[in-house]
Formats: C-alpha cells, structure tokens, sequence
C-alpha cells in the first residue's frame, strides 16, 4: 500500500444469511474512516458491482477482500476462485466461511432429501407436480443455466488458500474494525495461513463473569423451558451453553444476558473439533455414577449434532452424511 | 505445541528373541521397511537385545550415530522396557526419548501367519517412528517419602503389621474404626492349629502394640477421606468419642445401671449387651466405650458412678494423618445364611459356626454350654461349604448378584476344630460331617481329620449339586431333620434327626467400599482386594504405596493372616527407607495462555490434583498429585492441558500412522 493509490478492499456474500454483510456495516461511523483510506471495489451488497467488474481486474489487485458465506454451488466456488486470484489477501469472514455455519446443518441430510423438504414435502409447498430445480432451462431467450447444486457445503478453505479467519455469526463490529485498523495501519502481513483474527486465544469462559460453583449437571433445559437464576454458570444448570469450547471475542455477548452460548465463534484453544471437544467436557460434568444414568442425560438434550456442531459442520470429524 | 518434531536422529533394533518373535516375524524385512523412513538413521535386527552384548549394542550404536530416538521391537514393554530405558540412558540420552513396540505378545505369540505378522509388525513400529519425532526429553519426578505408616484395621493382621512396622523405627498410627482392637480372632476360643486360647495369644500382641511408643492406636476412628499419593498420603479421619475417660473408676457400675439393650454382635445375636459396654474380657481398651447407636442418653451410668469419668456430650473430632504408606488390614465377616438356607433362620437350632464357638467358648455367652436342649446323646451335624464354593444355578445368588463360588479355607479345620471340642465336653454325642470334600490344607490341620475320624465322628459325603436339605422333624423326637443322599455309600439316602445343626460358614470381605474408592483399590471377583500379582507381588495393590494384610485379601487362617502382615510391613518398611519415591513424569500440565479457567477439569481430577488459581483465574495441576491418568486432557474442552509423554502430536502421529493406506503414505 503506498500514499498514492488508495488500498482496495471488497466484501463478498456467499452461501449466508447477509448478517455478515450488516456486521462490516456495524462498525458505523468507522466505515466513512475506512472508506476514506480505502477503495471500495467490490461489495455487491452495498454498491453496484458486477462478475466482469472484478474479472477485468489485474491479479492481487484487491488488497483486502473479506468473504462471507459457505461453498454450496458452482457459482460460490467460482466467486472464491476469482477472488483468490485478485486478491493480495483474502479472509473467511464468519462462520459459514469458516465452518460452513448454519447452512452446513444442511450436510446431515442428502441434497435428494433436501431437494424433497423443500419442494415437496414442506406442509406449505403446493407443488402438485413435484417440479424440483434443474440445472438447464429451456426459456423464451434460449437455454438458462443456473449454479450447480454441490453434495456438501464447504468452507472457503475447502476451494482456496485462506490467509485470515474472522470468527463469529456474526464477526462483531468491534472485533471487525480492529482488524480493519491493523490492515490500514499496515500491521496485518499480506499472506498468512489460516490465521485467526477478531478473536482472543480463550474461550468465552474469559470474558463471561457468571459464577461456577462445581456442580454437575442432574437434567438439561432448553431456554424456553426455565428462566436461569441470575449470576450461576449456566452449564452447570442445565442450559447446554457452549462457551467452554467457543473461542473468544464476542465479548460473552449471549451469556451477559442468560443466554447460552451457541458455540458461533468455532473451537477454543488447541481443539480442532469444537462438538467433540464439548462432548469430552460434557461428559465429565454430569451428575452421573453409572452409564445408564448418562444416558439418561444425553438424551434429554435436543439435536445433539445440530447442537454440538451448530457452527462447524463442515469442520469437525462429524462432516454430516456422506 | 513444543514437541521436537523435524531432524530426529531414529535408530530402531528389532529382536529375534531367539526365535520366538523371528519364526513368525520376518525381522529383517522389518527392520528394512522401516529403515526407509524419514529420520530413521539404523535399523537393525539382534537376537536377544535384552541381553548384555544387544544392550551394548544400542549403547555404541547411539554414540556412533549420534541418535537421539530409540525405538525397540520386542517383547511386553512391562518386561523390558526399563532395561532400555536404563541402556539409553547410561549411552547419555534421557530415558524418556525411548519408544518400546511390542512385537511378541501382540504379533509373534498371537498368530501363525508370516505375512499378516510381518505386516503388523511393520506397521507397529512405523507408528513408534512418527511417535518418536515428537518425543522430547522428560525428568522423572520425585517425591520425599514421609516415614510413617497408616494401618487400616486392628484385627491380628494390622496387629502384626504395626508392631513390625514400629520394630524397623517406623512411625505408625493403626486405626481401628470398633471401639476395641482384635478383630475377629478375639471371637474365636481356641485355635487351630496350637490349640491356644486365642485372647491368649491376642493379649501380649496388643500389648506389645499399644505400649510401643512409635505406634498410636486409634480406636472407634474413620477414614473419612484420603488425599495425596505414596510418600505422603493425607489421611483424614473421624474419631467418634469413647464416652468414657480413664477416670471412669466403677465400670462395673455404670454398665448395670444402663438400661438400654442391644443385640451383641460379639456373640453373633446370642446374647445382648447394654448401651455401655466391654466387648470381652480383658479387651483392648480396657474401659467400657458407649454405642451411640443404642445410648439415650438418660444419664443413669453417669449417675452411678459419680458423675466421673462418662462424658455423654463429647464431639466427634477430626484428626489428619500423613503417612509415606498405607496398610489395609480390614479383615472379613463371616458370611450370614440366607433366611431359609439350610433352615437358618427358620428353626432357631440352626447355627453358624461362627455362633457354635461363641457357645463353646468358656466366657461367652452361656458359659461354654450348648443349646441341646438336654438332650443326653446329643446327636449334632454340620453342614461344610455353606456360603462358599457355591455354584451358579444350583445356588441362589447373594444380594451382589454374585454366588460365592470361593473355598472359604478356615471353615473345614475350624468346624472339625469345634466338633472335636464338642466331643471333649460330650464324648456321648454323635457328630455327622456333611461335606463336599475336606480342604485340610494347612500344616496340622490334617490331624484335626484324622482324630474326628478315630473319635468316631461320621462323614457324608454330599453332591453340591444336591446339597441336603433341612426340614422340621415330623416326628418330633429333635427339632430339625436333614435329608441327604451320601455319596460314600452309593447315594444312599440318608435322615438324620439332629438336636443342633451347625452351618459351616465362609467368610465374605468386610465393606469398605469407601476405601476401595479413596485408595482405587483393584477388587477381584469374588469382592476381595487384589493384589499385583499373587506370586511376585502378594501383598502390594497396585496403587503404588497401598499394601495388604489380612483377610481384606482373601480367606486366611491366623498364621498366614500374620505372615502376610509381616510381609506388608516389610515391603512397606523397604519402601520408606527408600527415602524418596520416582514417579514417571507424564503428568498433565496447564497451557496457561490457553486455559480460560472453565473449571471443567477441577470436577473430572479422580485424585484432586487440579486447583484453581485465584489470580491467574487459571487451572492449576499439582505435579505430586497427579498420577497421569490423563481424565483432564481429554475433558478440557479447549485443549489447554497436555499430558507430557502423551502429547496431541505423539498420539495423533502414531494413530495417523498406524491407520495409514497400505503404502505407507500418512496424513501427519
Ligand atoms: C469360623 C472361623 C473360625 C476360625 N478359626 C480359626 C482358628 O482356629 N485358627 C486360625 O488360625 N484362624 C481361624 N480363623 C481365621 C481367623 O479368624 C482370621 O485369620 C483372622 O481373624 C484374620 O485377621 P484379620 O486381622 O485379617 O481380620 P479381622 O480379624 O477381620 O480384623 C479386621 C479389623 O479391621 C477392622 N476394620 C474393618 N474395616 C475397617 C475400617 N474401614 N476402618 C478401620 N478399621 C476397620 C475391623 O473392625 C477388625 O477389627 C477362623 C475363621 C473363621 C471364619
Ligand atoms: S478445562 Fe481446560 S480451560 Fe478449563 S480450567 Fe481446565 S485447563 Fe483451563
Ligand atoms: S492427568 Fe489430569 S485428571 Fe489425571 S491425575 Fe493428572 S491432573 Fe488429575
């Protein structure tokens, strides 16, 4: 980056809800001050920009580029591939780039089953032909082609090589333009692998000031079942919150006010599998002499895969079906 | 992670053990797969490595070659493994830079097949070679022994092993959880096979034990709970108070003026005791102690003697106690008949054994007569192996869901013992054994076989699989009946009337389940402590620093109750002199800039080593405490605890690679 030419930066939406997109727009009045140093050259959401804008780009052009989102179908993978290319330095933004995020729930079922769910079978689908999307279309204008549907949801590091993680569901504004900072200020190196940004090296334990008292766990609750005593961890009553095994950052956002933590900035500490490394802790915090009784137990939590992995299907040891 | 994973220097031997791996292994084929490896710097093969030219070899092999990993193919680790250990490191490499692969026990010895063998073999120590990079060198820990001892148990066996414990210059605290010391020995009269007044023999030995001045005897005392591992156990325990002080000057009278009763366990139910009471004559302590259980407190023995002497209002107190070692010597109970077996319980002229002596014995409870009812030719059987090698099917299983299928070893000369007694004080009455097989095992014990046999007594010999079987006498010329077929006479079928049926009963350990969980004592089958190994290590658990006396271990007599307590004394006395113990160093260790201080590990610690530290707001493992077991690693949900010798990179690469395709490639 010199005086003359401004840094380029661009922000893109993949397979995600868009919170990631609001996120970069969180940071408020910060975004004037990141505009003001840097070119904006590319963020669908927020300016017009199309395919062949950033196609006709040299190679590396983009300084920054901040992806969001999973890797569904061919169009996501081709968008990662383009913007590797002109990229200096690109980002997984978000827990769908990094993990697959909620949309990788979708890889405990198989695309047929999927494909059935929500054409056919949903109650509030009216498709008395079974019409399921394809491909190829014959249209008045010619053949139409749409993106490829893939087996799997992927992570951007599945398709590229990625230089920085920025974890969260969102990333949170504070966190985002702290990394913004040490890009501008020239403190962020180029390349990097796979290395994690916006986040601390601990877990939400950290920041989350509720108190343990070391007792195991006799029964779990959803959150809409109890309301959790004020000030007691909220793990050890019952409420499945993942903080121990969620790497920090947020700020414990959710467990400041009674909520359980969901696990959205990935695994803590040395764990590569955040679902296996809650497991491990879990099973050693229930009020359980015998095995039969931990059985009990378990089961009396909901969804345990969607729970335990709510953020990092496409990361942990647990890929969905296959 | 701060493993030394690149530039390992590896040198791996693979031993023919003369055959006995090489005649299934192709060790040279071994040996060159795994030289191709990367690191690997030798890779050979020797005939006997654990033999002093193999171990020299590795020795001049390290210093030519400047290695710095070992690796060797062989038998059992257990076997071997610290021979190597040693050789590396008298070659100046530290021990813990040393990988043993068995190749014996788990290929060799265990199939016929040379290919699959020499596959296996292959993989196993491929797996070592990507574990060894990541080795790095480990200090052994050490750890000053205390030199005190904690006997747990006041029976002639922690009798024994206290005083030849306080012989060798230990010091010794014996714990005794009933008010009074002796154990199960003091219920018995006289004993095979000396023939002695057991309290005879009892009382020199408690003597000797309460007036050394290294020993303290705690009496009506708990283990409440243990912290700590050998060389400084802490031991917490409960002391109930007594009630009554050495001021106590009329015991006699305090003991009359109680009006609450009881039944006395010493005599088995035969009789009753107050609420203040002695447990026999000249027992140990010699003042009576207060059963809270049955006491109302009414004041009346305080009364009677003056106000001096009972304290009707002492707290219970809590001392702790450290102790290098521990001895268990807790001794066993007899086993109690099921209601209904053999008509116990039924018919109130079915005993045990265990009662027919206290009727025997001179001080008890009717002053050495038995309940026959005046019946002049008494006619009196017993039942052998009642409670003990029993059978699945044919008996019906105990509240533990087991059957006790063990020979219970006192109960064949015990029973002849007491028949032998009976046949003193009435040589009219007629004695039938109704046994299994006679088990006079121990040195003259025999004899009490062959005079029951020449004083006439008679012997039936009964299928266990189809014991007698005890019913009221419709005649009404005795109070039971017993109907067995004899196998001595061809099965004849045999009623006896009988005037007193005496059930030889086995023994059943004591319950201290609360010890097995403090101590992480290892339990048998048949619910009995167990030791290492029954040859070479009879009296050790194998936590280290636990030893075992007694009957806790199994059914004993008193002379091998007493010999196995002389051994623990002196495996534990040989241990204190040590001075200081070495643990291995695998031990689990907190990454502080990892751990958020979830706590998730304080619960999961099963020996307390992990604290909290307040400032740090950090987990914190106590190097001495921990043992290694590895529980914490595996629950820290942020992977901030690594167990050194165990570490993610050394377990991860050795799985990697034993999982790894066929050619060889791994992923890690
Ligand atoms: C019917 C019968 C007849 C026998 N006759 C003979 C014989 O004639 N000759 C012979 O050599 N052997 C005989 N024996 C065997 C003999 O009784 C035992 O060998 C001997 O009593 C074993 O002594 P011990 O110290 O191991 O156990 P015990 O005598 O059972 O002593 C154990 C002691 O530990 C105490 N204790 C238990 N748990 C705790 C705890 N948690 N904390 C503190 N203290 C505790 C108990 O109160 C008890 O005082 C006979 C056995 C039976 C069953
Ligand atoms: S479980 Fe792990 S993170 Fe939690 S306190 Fe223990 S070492 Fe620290
Ligand atoms: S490895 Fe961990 S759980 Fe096991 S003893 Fe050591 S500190 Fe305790």
């Amino acid at each position: 980056m010199n005086a003359v030419s401004k840094a380029k930066v661009a922000m893109y939406w993949a397979g995600s809800c868009g919170g990631c997109d609001i996120s970069l727009l969180e940071i408020g009045p910060h975004l004037l001050e990141l505009v003001a140093a840097a070119d904006v050259v590319f963020w669908p959401c927020a300016a017009d920009f199309k395919y062949h804008h950033v196609a006709s780009y040299p190679d590396g052009y983009i300084d920054l580029c901040l992806f969001n989102g999973s890797v569904r179908n061919s169009e996501q993978e081709r968008m990662a591939r383009l913007l590797r290319q002109k990229s200096k330095t690109l980002v997984a933004y978000g827990a769908c780039a990094i993990s697959g995020g909620i949309p990788a729930l979708a890889n405990l079922a198989t695309p047929e089953e999927l494909f059935a769910r929500s054409y056919t079978d949903c109650p509030s689908v009216d498709n008395p032909g079974g019409v399921l999307p394809r491909t190829e279309t014959e249209s008045l204008v010619g053949e139409l082609e749409i993106p490829h549907f893939y087996p799997q949801v992927l992570r951007l590091s599945d398709i590229v090589e990625v230089d920085y993680l920025i974890p969260g569901c969102p990333p949170q504004a504070t966190r985002v333009w702290e990394v913004c900072q040490a890009f501008l200020g020239g403190a962020l190196p180029a390349r990097a692998h796979e290395q994690l940004a916006g986040c601390t090296d601990k877990s939400v334990c950290d920041e989350c000031t509720l108190e343990k008292r070391l007792v195991k766990i006799s029964g779990f609750r959803r959150h809409h079942e109890a309301i959790p005593e004020p000030g007691w961890c909220l793990l050890e009553q019952g409420f499945v919150c993942l903080g121990a095994a969620t790497r920090s950052g947020c700020g414990a956002l959710c467990t400041k006010v009674n909520m359980p933590c969901r696990g959205c900035y990935g695994p803590s500490g040395e764990a590569r599998d955040q679902g296996a490394a809650f497991i491990g802790a879990l099973g050693s915090l229930l009020n359980a002499e015998l095995e039969a009784r931990a059985g009990e137990l378990i089961d009396q939590i909901v969804d345990p895969a969607g729970t335990f992995y709510r953020f990092t299907m496409s990361d942990g040891d647990l890929k969905g079906h296959r | 992670m701060n493993d030394a994973a690149s530039g390992a220097r590896i040198g791996v031997f693979i031993c023919h053990c003369g055959g006995n791996i090489s005649d299934v292994v192709d060790v040279k084929r071994v040996a060159e797969e795994v030289g191709k490896l990367p690191g690997v710097v030798l890779s050979t093969t020797h005939m006997f490595i654990c033999s002093d030219p193999g171990q020299a070899l590795v020795e001049s092999v390290i210093k030519e070659h400047a290695l710095d990993r070992v690796i060797v193919a062989a038998c059992s680790p257990t076997l071997h493994q610290m021979t190597f250990r040693r050789a590396i490191e008298r070659a100046g490499l530290n021990q813990f830079l040393f990988e043993h692969v068995n190749v014996r026990e788990q290929v060799s010895w265990v199939t016929e097949d040379p290919v699959g063998a020499t596959a296996k073999a292959t993989r196993l120590v491929s797996a070592a070679v990507h574990r060894a990079r990541h080795l790095v060198a480990l200090d052994k820990r050490r750890i000053a022994i205390q030199p005190a001892a904690l006997v747990i148990g006041g029976g002639v066996a922690g009798l024994v092993a206290a005083r030849d414990l306080a012989q060798r210059g230990m010091k010794v605290t014996l714990v005794e959880n009933r008010p009074f010391l002796g154990g199960r020995m003091a219920q018995l009269e006289t004993v095979f096979p000396t023939g002695e007044k057991a309290r005879d023999l009892l009382a020199p030995l408690i003597e000797e034990v309460v007036s050394h001045k290294l020993i303290t005897v705690m009496t009506n005392a708990q283990v409440v709970n243990s912290e700590g591992v050998v060389g400084d156990f802490r031991t917490r325990i409960r002391v109930t108070p007594r009630g009554v002080n050495e001021r106590l000057a009329y015991r006699g009278n305090a003991i009359a003026a109680c009006p609450e009763e009881t039944v006395n366990e010493f005599d088995f139910g035969l009789s009753k005791r107050k609420a203040i009471y002695m447990a026999y004559p000249g027992c140990w302590p010699p003042m009576p102690a207060i059963d809270w259980h049955t006491c109302t407190k009414c004041g009346k023995c305080v009364w009677a003697v003056g106000g001096k002497g009972i304290e009707l209002d002492a707290e219970p107190r809590e001392v702790e106690v450290r102790a290098g070692v521990i001895v268990l010597a807790t001794g066993y109970d007899p086993y109690e008949p099921l209601y209904g077996e053999y008509g116990y319980g039924i018919f109130p002229r079915v005993i045990t054994l265990q009662q027919l002596i206290r009727y025997l014995d001179p001080e008890g409870p009717t002053g050495g007569q038995l309940p026959l009812d005046g019946a002049s030719k008494p006619r009196i059987g017993f039942i052998y192996c009642v409670g003990a090698r029993q059978i699945e099917g044919v008996n019906q299983r105990q509240p533990d869901g087991k059957v006790k299928d063990y020979c219970a070893r006192t109960c064949c000369t015990g029973a002849l013992h007491a028949a032998l007694t009976i046949k003193d004080h009435h040589p009219d009455a007629t004695i039938y054994n109704l046994y299994q097989d006679v088990r006079t095992y121990g040195r003259g014990h025999e004899a009490y076989y062959e005079r029951a046999s020449e004083s006439g007594a008679l012997f039936l010999r009964f299928d266990p699989r189809h014991p007698p079987r005890v019913e009221k006498n419709p005649r009404g010329d005795s109070p039971v009946v017993v109907q067995v077929q004899d196998l001595l006479t061809d099965r004849l079928d045999v009623e006896l009337p009988l005037d007193l049926l005496v059930l030889a009963t086995g023994v059943v350990p004591h319950d201290i389940s609360e010890l097995v969980g403090m101590y992480r004592c290892a339990v048998g089958y048949d619910s009995f402590l167990l030791e290492v190994h029954p040859k070479l290590r009879p009296v050790e658990l194998a936590v280290s620093g636990v030893f075992l006396a007694g009957c806790c271990q199994g059914p004993m007599d008193i002379t091998e109750a007493a010999g196995a307590a002389s051994a623990a004394a002196s495996k534990a006395a040989a241990l204190i002199a040590q001075g200081q113990v070495e643990m291995d160093p695998f031990t689990a260790r907190v990454n502080e800039a990892l751990c958020t201080g979830c706590q998730t590990c304080l619960g999961v610690c099963p020996y307390t080593a992990i604290t909290r530290d307040p400032v740090k707001r950090i987990a914190n493992v106590n190097q001495a405490l921990c043992t290694g077991c590895g529980t914490c690693a595996a629950a820290c949900p942020s992977k901030a605890i690594e167990q050194a010798g165990f570490t993610d990179a050394q377990v991860l690469s050795e799985v990697y690679a034993l999982l790894a395709d066929r050619s060889g490639a791994v992923t890690a």
